[in-house]
């Protein structure tokens, strides 16, 4: 920690540069070992592994149910979302996990001082190309991670640790996917 | 033989909303104490500059097989109550070659994009933005897809039951595959970032 | 230097996950419960004594007839027993309970949730009593899929006097069967996550 005079004497983007120094990232199978620390304290408590899709679902639900409740009913894959009870499509328990994510996310973030605002991508695509590629890729792991149901943290993440059969399927159809496209998309991130 | 908790009644299900939140902060922490929460650095994995998801979540998927391995065969946990994903062959194969495409467009995935754009990373938020409308999209198209999304099921099947094999044999291959893939890893990061330089 | 002691550090980590993999394959099966096959058509046996098995119209049968020379034992956990069980069903956990004490009657019917039967579950029963035991083929899936929900629409070959009875048992326990309307409704159910 500077002292106070030291601090005042620092040219002032010197100073900036200081505070958001970030830190270099955890070892990853360190990390690892916490994140199947938390996945199995989820198997454990409540018999169910993580997830994030179906989160997202729920919470689309609600919205869609809201403003246009009539659709909501009639679609097939609202209505099964939407609880029989009075209870809103939000009291899910991946909402409620995903809550938490962001938190979680944002403590580990905070005291790593890795907050930033800023648009990450390679040095061969402009920002806009990758806000819209960014839009177009998720677009296409919401549509993907339906019809498989599930997305990397519910059926990589908890399916592989369980070793459902789907579940390693979809994995290992992920790295295919992913490695056999990675060609196209080198100009966005190397 | 008492867990997992929830289903031997230990709690009720508002209280289990306020654990999915704890176990949330977990996940979200770990994520971006790995560096999940940078999409730059999920998309080098793809050009084997950095393998740190394949390490991480391989990590993790190991030490949680054998906890519920070790925790069952200590009588603590009944392994038959925690919910196994059912198995539709094709629609996953499907569904992963898709996500794995647009894994590698968007560089981030459900989990990880919530923790990018928590931590300031726009391009974390249009992501998200993207995933939601996917949902959206395939709210919309669902009844036609629904021959297909319900063929090839196989019910909760997993891989020792599929090739007929001990529990415990299958889980030494797959720890032992992921250790050789992290050795592997290991010597692919050095190759390839040499490269960069 | 903190580099080279976080390497080593994770190759002990590695090496005690390989450790206890190949424990475990020596320690064998982590199912504490001996989860039988799924069919089970004739009688088995659980430590010496034989039980029969009975299949969900024979039992819906039974309680139509209001036959009351039997007790029928739902095994699931207290929750599931609660959130829904077969009329007339005791618990093996729970309030509802059945144990040494109460009066011997002809049988005793049994089920779980599915064909899959669990030693751990009917063991402690079969000690304390000695009325022919049965299990129920199918459990409560086979009860709901067969008798409170039956398919009977058009693409099946019974008989009308048959799709009746069937449409009968299913109303007289609260159930709904699935009938032809236009276009059949298909269920999405939410699964996985």
């Amino acid at each position: 920690m500077t002292s106070i005079v030291e601090r005042l004497s620092l040219s002032s983007t010197r100073r900036v540069a200081d505070e958001k120094k970030a830190q270099p990232y955890l070892n990853p199978y360190l990390a690892g070992i916490g994140l199947g620390i938390v996945l199995l304290l989820a198997f454990v408590v409540m018999g169910r592994g993580l997830g994030a899709s179906g989160g997202f679902t729920s919470m689309l639900t609600a919205g869609v149910n809201a403003v246009a409740p009539e659709h909501a009913a009639q679609n097939e894959m609202y209505s099964s979302y939407i609880a029989e009870s009075e209870q809103s499509p939000l009291t899910d328990w991946l909402v409620f996990e995903l809550i938490g994510v962001v938190f979680g996310g944002l403590i580990s973030a905070f005291f790593a001082g890795r907050i930033k605002k800023t648009v990450e991508r390679g040095p061969g695509i402009s920002s806009k190309g990758r806000l819209a590629l960014a839009f177009f890729g998720g677009t296409l792991m919401g549509f993907a991670a339906k019809m498989a149901r599930g997305c990397t943290s519910g059926q990589a993440l908890t399916g592989g640790a369980l070793m459902s059969v789907g579940s390693w399927i979809f994995m290992i159809a992920i790295f295919i996917g992913a490695y056999a496209f990675a060609y196209f998309m080198r100009r966005q991130w190397i | 033989m008492n867990a997992p908790f929830y289903k031997f009644d230990l709690f009720s299900q508002d209280f289990s909303l306020l654990i999915a939140f704890v176990i949330g902060i977990g996940f979200g922490f770990f994520l971006e104490r790995g560096g999940l929460g940078s999409s730059t650095k999920l998309a080098a994995q793809f050009y084997f500059r950095d393998l740190t998801v394949f390490k991480v979540m391989f990590t993790a998927i190991i030490t949680a097989m054998l906890g519920l391995y070790w925790l069952s065969w200590f009588g603590f946990l009944d392994l038959t109550l925690v919910y196994v994903n059912p198995t539709y062959i094709l629609p996953q194969l499907l569904g992963g070659l898709i996500f794995g495409i647009g894994f590698v467009i968007g560089g981030l995935c459900p989990g990880t994009c919530l923790v990018s754009t928590s931590t300031g990373k726009i391009d974390g938020a249009f992501t998200l933005l993207g995933i939601f409308f996917g949902i959206f999209v395939f709210g919309e198209t669902v009844t036609f897809l629904y021959d297909f999304l319900y063929s090839t099921s196989a019910g909760q099947i997993t891989i020792p039951q599929l090739l007929n094999l001990p529990h415990s044999v299958v889980l030494l291959l797959i720890v032992v595959l992921a250790i050789s893939g992290f050795a592997g890893a290991e010597a692919l990061e050095k190759k390839y970032s040499a490269k960069e330089k | 230097m903190k580099m080279n002691s976080n390497k080593s550090f994770i190759k002990i980590l590695m090496l005690l996950a390989i450790l206890f993999a190949l424990l475990a394959v020596v320690a064998g099966s982590p199912y504490k419960i001996t989860i039988q096959p799924v069919s089970i058509n004739e009688e088995f046996e659980i430590e010496g004594k034989s039980i029969k098995v009975i299949d969900v119209q024979e039992l819906a049968k039974w309680i139509i007839d209001k036959r009351d020379d039997f007790y029928l034992v739902d095994t699931r956990v207290q929750n599931e027993f609660e959130k829904y069980h077969i009329p007339f069903a005791l618990s093996i956990s729970g309030e509802k309970l059945i144990d040494a004490s109460v009066d011997k009657k002809e049988a005793i019917i049994i089920y779980d949730k599915s064909s899959r039967y669990s030693i751990k579950n009917i063991k402690p029963l079969i000690n304390i009593r000695n009325e022919e035991v049965y299990f129920l083929k199918g459990g409560m899936d086979g009860w709901i899929n067969e008798i409170l929900f039956p398919d009977l629409r058009e693409n099946n070959n019974l008989s009308k006097a048959e799709i009746e009875k069937i449409y009968k048992t299913s109303t007289y326990f609260g159930g709904k069967p699935t009938l032809d309307k236009g276009r059949p409704k298909r269920k999405y159910k939410r699964e996985g996550c």
